[in-house]
Formats: structure tokens, sequence, C-alpha cells
């Protein structure tokens, strides 16, 4: 939370300075200031042409620089959140599935145990974050457009084959994984996702039938989710 | 130097969407700042250092 107000802090200042300092250099005629009289700021002392081309490059270049690092901090490290994946109405039967006590999917047992306390989605969908490769960027970039301009159908489906090194990160080595015999058999595959974990473990989130607009369980699926206080990083 | 008035036009209306996204980070806000603010400050960026280039080597100093 810290974090977000500090983001918001430094984007509004950044902002406003940008909008201000960009005002008065739209209206700056530099062919005409070497005419004018020097400046004098603090201790130091310009020529008018100096002092407006330090401000074009802090209006047209520092500041909207600062303000693109502060706002992207929602595009990388806010999309962490549930409750940011659940903004698009799509994805709104995965966070509803994601809190729902009788759901026996992967998603929701993993939450109702609390194998992952904070930023559910994520932890398994790493891809989009700043770490993840520019495969995942432009797929997030596709699906961003595709929302924005309604160019979608429902249900939504996945393009890509889900990389099973984001189950194998917390459960290989470990004890209650390494104690089923078949996991060695078919290890090779599920490193290489040749083979999908959901095989064996059921499936993901609610399938596309229950998803599909006009299903009995589709406004169920899609009203806003409720989010706990737990649920924010 | 030229006037760099576009260019300061783009950065204002630029600004003005950041500053929606930086408060109300929604999927239309992100929108708006991906694929019109972004591209507003790096297209305004580009013809500010384009202008200062050609300024420099007009007075030999580049």
């Amino acid at each position: 939370m810290t974090w977000l107000l500090i983001v918001r802090v430094l984007g509004t200042l950044s902002c406003v300075l940008a909008i201000v300092a960009s005002w008065f250099v739209a209206r700056r005629n530099f062919g005409a200031l070497k005419e004018s009289p020097t400046i004098s700021i603090g201790i130091a002392t310009l020529s008018a042409a100096a002092f407006w081309k330090l401000s074009a490059f802090v209006a047209i270049v520092a500041l909207p620089v600062a303000t693109i690092a502060t706002a992207n901090y929602h595009t990388f490290v806010g999309i962490h959140e549930v409750e940011a994946c659940s903004q698009c109405h799509v994805m709104r039967p995965m966070a509803n599935d994601l809190h729902d006590p009788s759901s026996d999917t992967l998603a929701a047992r993993h939450y109702k145990n609390g194998y992952i306390p904070t930023g559910q989605c994520y932890a398994c969908h790493a891809d989009y974050g700043f770490s993840g490769d520019m495969a995942a960027k432009m797929e997030g970039f596709r699906h961003l457009a595709r929302y924005t301009t309604r160019t979608y159908e429902e249900p939504i489906v996945s393009r890509t084959r889900f990389d099973n090194q984001q189950c194998l990160k917390c459960h290989q080595h470990k004890t209650a994984f390494e104690s089923v015999h078949v996991h060695h058999d078919v290890i090779e595959r599920l490193t290489s996702s040749n083979m999908s974990c959901l095989n064996c473990h059921g499936r993901s989130h609610p399938t596309r039938s229950s998803r599909t607009p006009g299903s009995p369980e589709y406004q169920a699926l899609v009203k806003p989710p409720v989010f706990a206080e737990g649920d924010h990083e | 130097m030229n006037e760099l008035r576009w260019e300061a036009w783009a950065v204002m209306l630029a600004s003005v969407v950041s500053l929606i996204y930086v408060w109300s980070p929604g999927p239309y806000p992100m929108g708006a700042f991906t694929f019109i603010a972004q591209p507003l400050f790096l297209v305004a960026i580009a013809s500010y250092a384009w202008k200062v280039l050609k300024e420099l080597r007009s007075k030999r100093v580049l």
C-alpha cells in the first residue's frame, strides 16, 4: 500500500509539472529569445535562451521519462494483485471461483488451503510480470488491445500452452511431490510442458461452458468479486 | 532551436492520460496509457532530440 501511495504522489507530481512546464514551452517563441534579457534563478544567472532550452528539456524529456517510469508501476507491479486482474470482467469468473470455498478447481484449492497467501493469479501466471519474457509481454499487450477495443468473444480461451515451470517452481523437489512415483516417470514431459499437470490434478479454473454467456452459472461467475484484506500484497 | 509547440501539446495530452491511469488503473486507462500516452511521449522525445541534433549540427558543435 505504501508503494502505491508513493507512485500516486510521484506520478501526480511529474504529470502536473509536465503539463505546466509544457504549457509555457508551447507558448515560447524560441527564435526571439536572443533579444530577451537574462534570467536569474537563485545564485545562477542564465540567458533567456539557455533557461528556456533547459526548461524544454525538463518538460519534454525528463518529466515524461519520470511519468513513464512511475505509471508503469501499475502495468508491471500492480497486476500482481487479483483485484487488478479481475477489473477486466472476462477474468471475474476466475477471481470468483478462486474465492469460492465450495469450488474444487486447482486455483480455489490453492486459495482456500492458503498455499499462496498473496498475489494468487500472478503466482501461477508470473510470465506477465517484469521478469517474464518478451513473448509474454506481447501476449499481455494483445490481451489489453483486444479487451479495450472489445474485439473478443466469451468465453476467453488461452492461446498459449501453460508453462509447467509455474507449478514446478514450488512443487518440484518437495517431499510431497517426490514421494509420488508417477512424478518420476513423467518428470521429463512435465519439465518440457509436453504433459500438463492438469491431466491428473483437475481443471484450474471454471469450465468454458460455465463461462459462456447464457449458461446458468454465468451471472454468478461475472458478478464483481469481493476481496478480503489478506488478498492484497 | 525550432519551436516545440506540438511536442509540448503531445506531452500535455499524454500527461493527462497518465494522470488518469495513475489514479484509476483500470483496463481502459491502462489501454489509453499504453497505446496513446506512451507513444505520444516517445514521439515527442524523439522529435525534440532530432531538433536539438539539427541545431547542434547547424552550429557545427557536432
